[in-house]
């Protein structure tokens, strides 16, 4: 029972680790810069695990919600300026994600975007009013498996293993001109935000609490985030390696996201394709319904209401006005036409700069002796949690000057 | 000092970033548009996808080079992409020579 819950925990972990961001800007990274940007995307990853690892051990045995943490440790006022930024950010990127599934639905029934949109939004509403936590996130993230597809694709294409494993090393291209080695520093910073995005702790952190996660969790919580998002990773690289094969040659540089899904159909046909926009779909569905709960999540716990889906939705009635508000506002961006590659360009430009204020408390905290007891920061986990945190620093303030100068990764 | 110098900075890269790259962008986003376009025209050729999926992706790049256009100067990006937002029906070579034209325009604005 027990490896049972933990398989399909990672499992859950692998579909749900892609989202339209990622969609978006492996393959685009892939087809303009080939294997040079592989390292980042496993360091991204490690950020993720290093920290998606704290919070479920915070929420498991500090008991704290992230923004509940977030109030206490920078204060109201800060807080609240950082809570309103995370805001922001989530409902631009779960406005990205219903757009993006709005569009595969397009591509596959030939129906009207805006009424897609619209019926993809309502299906989420009307999945988190009815199922389970459990399985709202396992119905998404297991159905996001069909992803693996892009894994399959790209080993049957043969790409070459020496220059995928030559992109482990950091590096930065030789010969870039002075644009490309700019479009090169927008692109790491754009890869390390797609892959750590805030509402990804703070989902996962939340549903600790909503599952009652205690000591006993630890070693699932931790078999988890390494396995699940460190097999998840490879899909993501699926992406870049089938940019870097197919798209760069042909001078394709993903403007459309149903682009991405012939990564499937050049080795597999009509059978590929489909599957890959199956696995699209449920990915980038799953996301959304995590941002917007995130959303929803992180205001509950700011201000101390009740929250959660463990509760019915009358119980919790705050928390379910919420959730239902951000999916209405998120949908209102994608009725003003605005595209979901534009709109999940300024998402991680966005949640970089949120990313340290929503690092640092859960830092802090992890490392509470007093709250945290024996599980608190060891060595390895203080030192790599301040090191990366240094690092996404860095990369919040190069994000916003990097965005301007590439037009967005325009150039 | 710090605040003081990202303040002058963002409005120079703003300014920096203009006329000349407005029109590098069109030209990058519609060299891609035709390539895409290009690859399902290919792969619907041979049956490869389905014929909705096809349809959407054509209208999409119609709708995106449409977008582009009136950021594209240079007469012969002009010419191409007109060419094909007027024809009914385009083939996989009539894009790929469009596309590589653009590949061209894309480099030598590079160069400047």
């Amino acid at each position: 029972m027990k490896i049972a819950e933990l398989s399909l925990g990672i499992l859950t972990a692998v579909g749900g680790f892609v989202d339209v961001s990622e969609l978006v800007f492996m393959p685009q990274a892939g087809s303009r810069f080939g294997y040079a940007l592989v390292w980042l995307v496993v360091l991204a990853t490690i950020i993720i695990i290093v920290f998606g690892e704290m919070s479920g051990r915070t929420a498991a045995i500090g008991k704290q919600p992230l923004f509940n943490l977030m109030r206490h440790r920078l204060g109201l006022s800060f807080g609240l300026i950082v809570l309103i930024a995370s805001l922001i950010a989530n409902t631009i990127i779960c406005a990205a994600e219903i757009g993006g599934v709005a569009l595969i639905l397009q591509l596959v029934s030939g129906l009207p975007f805006r009424l897609m949109a619209i019926a993809a939004t309502l299906t989420f509403a009307a999945s988190i009013w009815l199922l389970p936590f459990k399985w709202i996130e396992r119905c998404y993230g297991l159905l996001g498996l069909f992803m693996i597809i892009f894994l399959v694709a790209i080993v049957a294409i043969h790409p070459p293993w020496h220059a995928i494993a030559g992109g482990l090393v950091p590096q930065v291209p030789a010969g870039l001109s002075h644009i490309d080695l700019i479009a090169f520093s927008y692109f790491a910073v754009a890869l390390l935000s797609a892959v750590t995005f805030p509402y990804e702790t703070c989902f996962y952190s939340s549903g600790g609490i909503e599952e009652d996660w205690g000591p006993k969790d630890l070693a699932v919580n931790r078999v988890t985030t390494i396995v699940g998002f460190g097999l998840g990773s490879l899909l993501a690289l699926a992406l870049m390696a089938g940019g870097a094969q197919l798209f760069g040659p042909a001078g394709i540089s993903p403007e459309m996201p149903g682009t991405v899904a012939l990564l499937a159909a050049v080795p597999f046909g009509k059978t590929g394709l489909l599957l890959a926009l199956a696995g699209m779909f449920f990915a980038i569905a799953g996301a959304a319904i995590e941002t917007c709960l995130a959303n929803a999540y992180s205001v509950g716990q700011f201000f101390g209401w009740r929250w959660g889906r463990s509760q019915a939705p009358r119980e919790a009635p705050r928390f379910t006005l919420s959730w239902l508000a951000f999916f209405a506002a998120a949908l209102a961006i994608v009725m003003t036409g605005a595209e979901p590659v534009q709109l999940a360009e300024f998402a991680v430009v966005a949640s970089v700069l949120v990313l340290p204020f929503t690092y640092l408390p859960l830092l802090l905290i992890a490392g509470d002796r007093q709250l945290m007891g024996e599980h608190v920061n060891g060595m390895v986990s203080r030192t790599l949690g301040w090191g990366f945190f240094v690092l996404i620093c860095i990369a919040a303030l190069a994000a916003l000057p990097l965005f301007v100068l590439t037009r967005g990764g325009q150039l | 000092m710090a605040g003081r110098s990202l303040c002058l900075f963002l409005p120079l890269t703003l300014a920096g970033c203009g006329g000349g790259g407005a029109e590098l962008a069109a030209v990058k986003s519609a060299h891609s548009l035709l390539a895409e376009w290009a690859a399902v025209e290919g792969m619907a050729a041979a049956g490869r996808v389905p014929a909705t999926y096809a349809d959407e992706m054509r209208q999409e790049a119609r709708q995106g080079l449409a977008s582009d256009r009136p950021a594209l100067k240079n007469r012969d990006a002009t010419a191409a992409v007109d060419a094909v937002l007027s024809a009914s029906a385009v083939s996989e070579p009539q894009l790929k020579s469009a596309a590589d034209m653009l590949d061209a325009i894309e480099k030598s604005l590079e160069d400047r």
